[in-house]
């Protein structure tokens, strides 16, 4: 352990690293689905969309129990990893960036189609009559239109993986530098009944979380200024 | 002159929408009917925003929908303006201008930037963002981004619509300026027959979902009692003005006008026209001309729309209800006509 110098610094970055990576590819995932759930006029609609939800209302217990099944050995995602030539998913960072996507997916799915379907088909048809290819349209207008909708899935979905706990001591366990996160960090430190240590972690956090959302909402109440 | 054709057949539960007619290749032309006649399906239809089960849509040289061919809209180069405006918000009126034209391939750029810009008079917005514009002016900025696509039909759809009056008025000069000045064919959507007769001779009119009448505007209007028995067409008179507070006709008949006026045309109301047999003994005669009765045409049961030919030209004379029945009201008739108003336009 080398996080003596700064405390938790080791399981804050480690933190950091899951939630930025998990929400960068959530943003990927999220942007066909998001766009998908926004125009299908499929009558399944509302189950894809209680499915996307899903992960709101289960115990992360739930989740992570089941995350832990897929991801084993015998599961079927960390059978297919491992014949894909990687390690073992349980107990890995890879695998608790999986769990984690999972966990976070409804947070980042819902304020990108909240913002597509704000925008709605007029937008579109507009552009599309002024010579814009559908994909064009998409990447011109869409996107930039949707902004709002992409900064607050971006820090929902971040923040909620830095809070993330149940899912990872499930999914990825206590190994330090490796999976130990910074909420498992805490809740290791009050077990062995260290509570300054605790103290530090648990403030070091929360002010973090702070200043995050405050940026948030700072930027969104320049634009509505603006606007 | 290549002209241009369409036929469209769309089915929707309720609603069927069954025309075939030619589309003007040159002006402006109203396409008129009331709420739910299917007009905006019939623009959507030609903007390719929606598919129509069976059409034949030819604009020009180019087939946008047949059998086997259906382009989409970003392929049809169609300029498009929206009731609800459509303005990009996250571009400033300068982005949203040139949208269309970047994606306009460059040898179809016929439209110039400095054109639009002139006309529409938009280049003190140039650096301003859509939602500091008023209504009229978000509505002349879709109306110079639909055109730097260089389009070869100009749709609006109830462009007017949902500004205020005072708005509509300052932009109705803009609309009428656009066919002269970039010779694009206009489709104008209006369920307004004063908006459409403001702006065009050529009007077409659906009902139902079916073209009820087509053609310039008195002989279609009348042809639609329905809408005469609320609206009386303008007369435009053509003659020239000869000395000051005096125009005068090709047949020497003259009109008096304010003194320092020196209109292009002047506008006479068909309601604001009254008949007599005889010319009264004092009268002024500044206000009174002389014209053969040419047609007389029924409107709700009444034989009140009179086409009277004036030094060449036609004029529409809208009669009350009373007066209209009497004898030396028939075609081949020479009749006076007592103008109560004249508006002068002037260019």
């Amino acid at each position: 352990m080398n996080d003596f110098s700064i405390p938790g610094l080791t399981p804050l970055l480690l933190s950091l690293k899951l939630a930025g990576l998990t929400t960068l590819l959530l943003i990927f995932i999220a942007t066909p689905l998001a766009w998908w759930l926004s125009q299908t006029k499929n009558g399944f609609k509302p189950l894809f969309e209680a499915i996307v939800a899903l992960p709101l209302v289960l115990p992360p217990t739930v989740i992570g129990f089941y995350m832990l099944v897929l991801l084993g050995p015998e599961g079927f995602i960390g059978r297919s990893w491992i014949g894909m030539g990687g390690d073992t998913l349980t107990f890995s960072f890879t695998g608790l960036v999986i769990a984690s996507m999972v966990y976070s997916l409804p947070f980042v799915v819902q304020p990108i189609q909240n913002a597509f379907e704000g925008l709605g088909r007029h937008i579109l048809e507009s552009a599309w009559t002024l010579g814009a290819r559908p994909i064009g349209a998409f990447f011109s207008v869409v996107l930039p239109l949707s902004a709002k909708g992409y900064l607050t899935a971006l820090v929902l979905g971040f923040a909620h993986t830095l809070g993330e706990f149940g899912i990872v001591l499930m999914v990825g366990g206590n190994i330090p530098g490796k999976t130990r996160v910074i909420s498992i960090a805490i809740y290791d430190h009050v077990e062995m009944l260290d509570y300054s240590y605790a103290h530090k972690l648990s403030a070091g956090l929360l002010i973090f979380s702070l200043l995050l959302l405050l940026g948030v909402y700072l930027i969104n109440h320049r634009w509505r200024i603006r606007t | 002159m290549t002209t241009s054709d369409v036929t469209i057949k769309f089915n929707n539960p309720g609603f069927d929408l069954d025309v075939h007619f030619p589309l003007p290749t040159r002006g402006i032309s109203g396409l008129f009917g009331p709420s739910g006649s299917g007009k905006t399906t019939l623009i959507r239809c030609l903007a390719g925003l929606e598919r129509p089960s069976q059409a034949l849509i030819r604009v020009g040289d180019s087939v946008w929908q047949s059998d086997n061919i259906f382009l989409p809209a970003h392929k049809r180069r169609v300029g498009m303006v929206f009731q609800d405006v459509r303005l990009f918000d996250h571009l400033k009126v300068e982005g949203n201008l040139l949208f269309g034209y970047k994606r306009t391939p460059v040898p179809d750029r016929k439209i110039k930037i400095d054109d639009v810009l002139k006309i529409l008079e938009l280049k003190p917005l140039l650096g301003k963002r859509p939602e500091k514009l008023s209504g009229g002016e978000a509505q002349r900025v879709a109306i110079g981004r639909a055109l730097l696509t260089s389009p070869s039909l100009m749709l609006m759809d109830e462009p007017l619509a949902a500004l205020g009056e005072q708005h509509k008025k300052d932009i109705l000069p803009y609309l009428k300026k656009l066919p002269e000045n970039f010779g694009i064919p206009m489709l104008y959507v209006s369920h307004d027959f004063e908006e459409i007769a403001a702006l065009t001779q050529y009007m077409i009119c659906l009902n139902n979902g079916k073209i009820q009448a087509q053609g310039k505007l008195p002989e279609v209007a009348s042809n639609l009692p329905e809408i005469m028995h609320r609206w009386a067409p303008d007369n435009f008179i053509k003659g020239e003005t000869c000395g000051p507070g005096k125009y005068k006709l090709p047949d020497g008949q003259v009109i008096h006008i304010p003194l320092a006026a020196s209109p292009a045309r002047i506008v006479i109301n068909a309601r604001d026209i009254s008949l007599l047999r005889i010319a009264p003994e004092h009268h002024a005669g500044d206000a009174l001309l002389k014209g053969q009765i040419e047609k007389i045409a029924e409107i709700c049961g009444e034989k009140n729309m009179i086409r009277i030919s004036l030094a060449g030209q036609e004029i529409n004379v809208l009669l009350g209800t009373r007066g209209s029945n009497e004898s030396w009201i028939c075609p081949g008739n020479e009749v006076y006509m007592v103008i109560n108003r004249i508006k002068l336009e002037m260019e």
